[in-house]
């Protein structure tokens, strides 16, 4: 099914008017999906078969479907929410166009799944944005990334607590409160990974959190037997380029392939 | 992350398999709970099935070391994969972990 409007015409996408671009969602959707992706500019269908231009897979976050999502023939994976497509990035459906890979996930899916794996698999397949001999350091810094946006992002975990076994315990418990929060647990990670030209790749990481001011956390020393705060300086170490954006919710992270 | 626990007498041998990072906690909390009945052991932490450590993940083995020592232990991490030995040598953990290859 194509999705138009009320006069009969396609719509126009707000994000980039040239490419159309599909969501393909199994059983084709609710109508109010249908009047999101109208509302977007974006097409719907229920088998990606026979659809023209860029298309990204949208359903239930289960193992199978975001591995499939992240492959050819989709430029990522978008699960449903009970709201449809509320509070999905707009990045994500740019991303696809510009031929990179999306990933639109709920914490409690980013938490349940094994979702560094499937990205980096997905990066490390993909002729666009394979990493070649830095794929290790972009897998370190992904991982970093995730981890910070579901903990300290979305969950708004301290991250005082680890310093010994009694914070740790501490630390669990407020982490197994905040992920049975369902209001916490529905807010969304996004992955956008982007080819840049000239050997690099750009992966940002965005969270609905609070956000927060990178310079700040960059100026913290870490002691070398340091049992957190170490993710940031890691991430800065290994990339060639690091910036936020949304005010402290995306992570911004290129490397040279 | 799943372990397993081998005692060995003098020494205690912890393998750990899949992924040791934020995800892990529940596991490496039962972990911490069946060290925490050895005293005065060497504790190899074998990570040849380990894909995937992040700095929480590494943080938790700080932990652990510290829980161990009081008790009369050493940690002895060995066997990492390529880019869990990269993340270790990115974060000097040689400094405080005697790593064995």
């Amino acid at each position: 099914m194509v999705a138009r409007t009320s006069s009969g015409l396609d719509a126009v996408s707000i994000c980039s008017p040239q490419r159309p671009l599909t969501l393909v969602c199994q059983g084709g959707g609710t109508e109010d999906v249908g009047a999101q992706c109208a509302a977007l500019g974006l097409r719907l269908a229920s088998i990606p078969e026979g659809v023209d231009g860029d298309l990204l897979l949208m359903g239930n976050a289960d193992e199978a479907n975001v591995r499939a999502g992240l492959a050819s023939p989709y430029g990522g994976f978008i699960e449903l929410g009970v709201e449809g497509l509320l509070g999905v990035g707009l990045r994500c459906f740019e991303t696809a166009r510009a031929g990179g890979l999306a990933l639109s996930l709920k914490t409690s899916s980013v938490y349940a799944l094994s979702t560094l794996e499937l990205v980096s698999q997905a990066i490390r397949t993909n002729p666009l944005l394979a990493a070649g001999e830095a794929a290790d350091f972009v897998d370190i810094c992904l991982g970093e990334a995730i981890s910070n946006a579901v903990m300290h992002g979305n969950l708004d975990v301290p991250a005082h607590l680890r310093i010994n076994s009694k914070g740790f315990q501490l630390f669990r418990q407020v982490m197994q409160e905040r992920l049975a929060d369902p209001v916490l647990a529905c807010r969304r990670i996004e992955i956008n990974v982007v080819p840049r030209g000239n050997g690099y790749i750009s992966v940002l990481v965005s969270d609905q959190g609070r956000g927060f001011d990178l310079a700040e956390q960059l100026s913290r020393t870490v002691d070398c037997d340091a049992k957190r705060g170490r993710g940031l300086g890691l991430i800065n170490r290994i990339c060639s380029s690091l910036l936020t954006e949304d005010g402290g919710r995306t992570l911004v992270m290129t490397f040279a392939k | 992350m799943q372990f397993r626990v081998k005692d060995d007498g003098a020494t205690v041998h912890v393998s750990l398999e899949g992924q040791l990072n934020f995800a892990a906690n529940e596991d490496f909390q039962a972990l911490l709970s069946q060290l925490g009945a050895f005293k005065n052991k060497k504790v190899i932490f074998d990570m040849t099935a380990l894909s995937h450590i992040d700095s929480v993940g590494l943080g938790l083995l700080y932990i652990a070391r510290e829980d161990m020592s009081e008790a009369g232990s050493t940690v002895v991490l060995a066997n990492p994969r390529d880019n869990v030995l990269r993340m270790l040598q990115l974060t000097e953990a040689h400094k405080t972990f005697e790593i064995q290859r």
